[in-house]
């Protein structure tokens, strides 16, 4: 279920709810997850183009209800972005997540953006996050994206 | 004559039924223009906001919502509002469906300029089917009248008399503005808007003599405003003023914008201002939503005066009509050209 308000000429946002249950393959138990996001938004109409600051994040509850004792995992992220003008935006994000079935287990994650942007078909994305799975420790890593369209563009009659 | 007044006079002053006909419009300007003729038989509201850039406008779900109860969707109907079909899909109203009764593509009729003569994405963000910047010629703006007209009286076909009537008084007012309104009485509306729209004005008051003098002198309105830039050069930020040069004969020579919808880079941006001393540009033109510190920064380094002007109504205090809209490219350039004289 989404719900969306504009709250001013420039803002606006967004509250869902999201529910699922079933039964699980391994016995007549069931499953049900409950999740929530919310998404914040200012973008100026008169420059649209240029600023553009978005924040999200979403929540879920799992509880799995079986023969062994019934488990209850969360997870969640956090997300920020942030168009500074029309070729530049930056971002960051954290996730955490459990594991969803067997031993407990957690991962964290921080994720750092900076996105070049020359036009709605190419941009180059460089990201860097750290990742800690309790388990096995944290992992670093870079990640340089290229990203570009091919093929016609929607409007266009090849 | 006087019993034509008469029935505009009565298709104006019939009362209004209890029914209430929706118009929605892409762009405030052809609500604007829809509000002259639909008068106080119905409501229109528009979704992209005046100061908005076109080309860019996020789908919300209130615009649905809006589109779903629509009898009447104004859009240009050609490329510029990339956005529209998604809407059009998820509000899930045949009536206003393209091809339906109440789907009015805005620029039907019009002459299209800058068709692009082979599709390349190198190109920037092109029209394949021409510069969709329709609305910046006053005389489109009457064709664009004249289409909502054929929209709302196909949906309410009740009120079809004062419509017709009220898009006739547009009409009129529309060439007054343009050309004054003595001309427009010398000349009829049907001749004005004929020889307006054939680009034949121009020859026609030249060589026609009227008490001894050349019916050029009786030229009012915005083309003798626009005298002032006629014939001259001026710098552009976007594609957008197409039809615009073509009717008051100003040309953009560069553009701040390399390719259309492609942010400029610096040495782009470098080449336009050596161009601009090298030739006295005296004006850079520009839609209020596009970078202002940029276009000025651009003009302070060139000495041009900078006219920064909304693309469409409501883009600005005070322009919420399509006269307010038109009168302030107008006068604004004439301002800006008369500066540096």
């Amino acid at each position: 279920m989404q719900n969306f308000w504009q709250l001013s000429r420039s803002t606006y946002m967004q509250l869902g709810f999201t529910g699922i249950a079933a039964q699980n393959g391994d016995s007549n138990l069931t499953s049900n997850l409950l999740g929530v996001d919310f998404r914040f938004t200012i973008r100026p109409p008169e420059a649209g183009t240029r600023k553009d600051l978005t924040f999200r994040t979403e929540g879920y509850r799992l509880q799995r209800l079986s023969d062994a004792p019934t488990t209850t995992r969360y997870g969640m992220y956090s997300d920020l972005t942030w168009r500074l003008s029309r070729r530049w935006v930056v971002g960051g994000r954290y996730d955490y997540v459990e594991a969803p079935f067997g031993p407990e287990d957690n991962l964290w994650r921080v994720t750092g953006v900076v996105t070049w942007w020359q036009s709605e078909f190419v941009y180059l994305r460089l990201q860097a996050f750290r990742n800690d799975l309790e388990s096995t420790g944290p992992l670093d890593n870079l990640t340089l994206q290229v990203v570009w369209a091919l093929g016609p563009h929607k409007h266009e009659t090849y | 004559m006087l019993a034509s007044a008469l029935l505009v006079l009565a298709a104006l002053s019939a009362t209004p039924p209890a029914a209430q006909v929706k118009v929605v419009t892409s762009l405030t300007t052809y609500g604007s223009i829809a509000r002259e003729i639909v008068g106080d038989r119905g409501t229109v509201t528009s979704i992209a906001q005046g100061d908005e850039d076109p080309h860019f406008v996020q789908p919300k779900p209130s615009f649905v919502a809006l589109l779903r109860d629509a009898d009447l969707f104004v859009t240009t109907g050609l490329d510029l509002e990339l956005w529209v079909p998604t809407l059009l899909d998820r509000a899930g109203n045949r009536k206003i469906m393209e091809g339906g009764p109440g789907y009015v593509a805005a620029y039907t009729g019009i002459t299209l300029l800058e068709v692009p003569t082979s599709l390349s994405r190198a190109g920037g963000d092109i029209h394949a089917e021409g510069n969709p910047h329709i609305h910046t010629d006053p005389i489109n703006g009457i064709i664009i009248g004249r289409n909502i007209l054929t929209g709302l009286v196909r949906v309410d076909p009740v009120n079809a008399d004062y419509y017709k009537a009220r898009e006739l008084e547009f009409e009129k007012q529309v060439l007054e503005a343009t050309i004054g309104k003595e001309l427009v009485g010398i000349l009829t509306p049907p001749t004005a808007f004929n020889l307006l729209k054939t680009n034949q004005l121009d020859g026609f008051l030249a060589r026609t003599i009227l008490h001894g003098k050349p019916l050029s002198d009786q030229l009012g309105g915005w083309l003798k405003t626009g005298g002032v830039f006629k014939g001259k050069e001026m710098a552009c930020y976007h594609k957008e003023w197409a039809y615009f040069s073509a009717r008051f004969g100003v040309t953009c020579v560069a553009y701040i914008e390399a390719k259309p919808g492609i942010p400029p880079t610096p040495g782009h941006v470098e080449e336009v201002i050596a161009l601009m001393k090298d030739r006295q540009i005296p004006v850079l033109f520009a839609s209020n939503y596009f970078p202002r510190s940029q276009i000025e920064q651009v003009a302070a380094k060139t000495g041009a005066a900078a006219v920064i002007v909304p693309e469409n109504t409501f883009g600005m205090p005070g322009v919420t009509t399509y006269f307010d809209l038109v009168n302030t490219w107008v006068t604004g350039l004439a301002a800006g050209f008369g500066k540096k004289n």
